[in-house]
């Protein structure tokens, strides 16, 4: 990786941080309205979002989150 | 920390709020079913919306993961499904599809439930896809020489439970007093609501209530006798229902009333005297049906039923009895010897001769004793339907004999949503979410027995 680019990436890594702050917040928010409905009547929200996606965006979300925190803090 | 931007930090929020926004709306639009048709479809070898595995699980074969046939196999009869909607709707045709030696036929008997107390399904005459269903006409009863007589008369018996009565009134008062005792043998509050309904009517002409007894424990401590009465004014003269509803925790240990002519419809459960009274009681009845389902919960009450001359040994507790009295009319003596029994008929129970009318048609198809027919599919109105604890509709299918299941289809119908009828639509969403659900038996629907 060039200078350059090393540069560019490191300038965006909080917005890349934010973002998986924000998907994971927005995926447990919606994951929550799942459970609910789903307890409601099964069947009726699974339908409308897959729970796989909605694990793989929150540990995506989680991952890029505390990965930034880490360098942070490292 | 670098500091965002704040049109990014503005776009994303917006865009992370859109995304709920999203899922709530599609979420919505689904418990909404603005077509008005709503298709529930299985096949019991996977989990569908909407739709309970079927049970119990004695009366399905799944296919293997290595086996080459990749449809479920019902070997007996009948299988249950609860089906919970996610609105309210209007109708409901339950559809089977099976296999048989190649050939695509059809299902033997279809049932709903319409009584969650009593056990009752409704079991609609089964037809073959595309013919048209007839429906059966109204049956009103009257006495041709019935007299009021107004006196309140009290009859001293033990019953256990939701009940349903069927009392006779011709302008006069219509009045029931219970006298109920909670013996808070299972955990959780055991209120008692009573209803009366006029001939077959689904709204209810007046209730009543009794709140638990404040013990919602279940330590066996049986509270103070407690009344519940029930009254409705100058009743025009018809056949009224009476629906007592209750769980197992509570005993009807009176009964007073003003009706000369009121039975039991199809169910009485004589309830044992534990916790009440040291001797059981030897009960006598009348009854009339020819067919009979007796059950008892307890070792203690073994005994011989008598019904008329023929004799029924219950030799087990929770056994399902089930004896059948071809030539059996009119009404009959029936005799236990300690009570302590739950029994069903396709006709009715009284308390005494005097009390004895029975207002059902003739030909009553009780718990699946329908004729023999070749089903496709059936069709309910929902308002005739009951639901179970849980909120769901349970259906039966009930094979003649082993079959291969293609699939089953319940499909919902109600009016498509119109600018119209768009505050209605709205309504049966709201109706399913505020609905009240009774409390009911213990839950024995899956038994082998039944």
């Amino acid at each position: 990786m060039t200078a350059g680019m090393m540069k560019t990436f490191n300038k965006y890594r909080p917005y890349v941080a934010d973002l998986g702050r924000l998907l994971a917040a927005t995926v447990l928010v919606i994951a929550i309205i799942v459970i609910i409905c789903e307890k409601w009547r099964p069947g009726l929200a699974v339908a409308v979002v897959s729970p796989k996606v909605l694990v793989v965006c929150f540990v995506l979300g989680l991952a890029l989150a505390l990965l930034e925190e880490k360098r942070q803090s490292g | 920390m670098t500091k965002l931007s704040r049109r990014y930090v503005l776009v994303s929020r917006l865009l992370a709020a859109s995304a709920v926004v999203v899922v709530v709306a599609l979420i919505f639009g689904r418990a909404v079913v603005p077509g008005g048709k709503l298709v529930v479809s299985t096949d019991l070898t996977a989990p569908e919306p909407y739709v309970s595995q079927p049970k119990p699980s004695g009366r399905f074969v799944l296919p293997d993961a290595d086996e080459v046939a990749t449809l479920a196999r019902l070997t007996g009869g009948p299988v249950y499904f609860d089906v919970t909607p996610p609105s309210a709707f209007d109708r409901v045709t339950v559809t089977e599809h099976h296999t048989a030696n190649g050939q695509r036929s059809a299902a033997a008997e279809i049932g709903a439930l319409s009584s969650s107390f009593d056990r009752r399904f409704q079991v609609k005459a089964a037809r073959p896809l595309g013919a048209s269903e007839v429906r059966p006409q109204e049956h009103v009863f009257r006495f041709t020489d019935y007299v009021p007589n107004g006196a309140l008369r009290t009859t001293n018996i033990s019953l256990r439970g939701s009940h349903r009565l069927l009392a006779y009134a011709a302008d006069e008062d219509i009045f029931f007093r219970f006298t109920t005792q909670d013996m808070n043998r299972e955990l959780g509050a055991d209120p008692v609501i009573i209803r009366v309904y006029r001939g077959s009517a689904a709204t209810p002409l007046i209730e009543s209530r009794l709140a638990d007894d404040g013990n919602a424990a279940g330590d066996q401590a049986s509270s103070e006798l407690r009344t519940i009465d029930l009254a409705w004014p100058r009743a025009e003269e018809d056949v009224y229902r009476l629906e007592f509803i209750a769980s197992g925790d509570i005993f009807i240990r009176a009964l007073t009333t003003a009706q000369t002519k009121f039975v039991f419809d199809g169910h009485l459960y004589l309830g044992d005297t534990v916790g009440y009274s040291a001797t059981p009681p030897a009960i006598s009845l009348v009854a009339q049906g020819n067919l009979y389902d007796v059950v008892t919960p307890h070792a203690e009450a073994t005994q011989r039923l008598v019904v008329g001359g023929s004799g029924l040994d219950i030799d087990e507790p929770l056994r399902r009895y089930r004896f059948a009295l071809p030539d059996a009319e009119g009404p009959q003596r029936l005799r236990s010897s300690k009570g302590d029994i739950e029994m069903e008929v396709n006709g009715v129970f009284a308390l005494s001769e005097e009390a004895f009318f029975n207002p059902l048609p003739a030909a009553r198809l009780i718990n699946g004793g329908v004729a023999s027919a070749v089903a496709a599919m059936a069709s309910f109105e929902l308002s005739e339907l009951a639901r179970t604890n849980d909120g769901a509709y349970r259906f039966f299918i009930d094979p003649k004999s082993a079959m291969t299941v293609e699939r089953i289809e319940f499909v919902f119908e109600r009016p498509m949503m119109r600018p119209g009828n768009i505050f209605e639509t709205f309504r049966r969403l709201s109706s399913v979410l505020t609905e009240e659900v009774f409390p009911g038996p213990h839950d024995r629907w899956y038994d082998e027995n039944l």
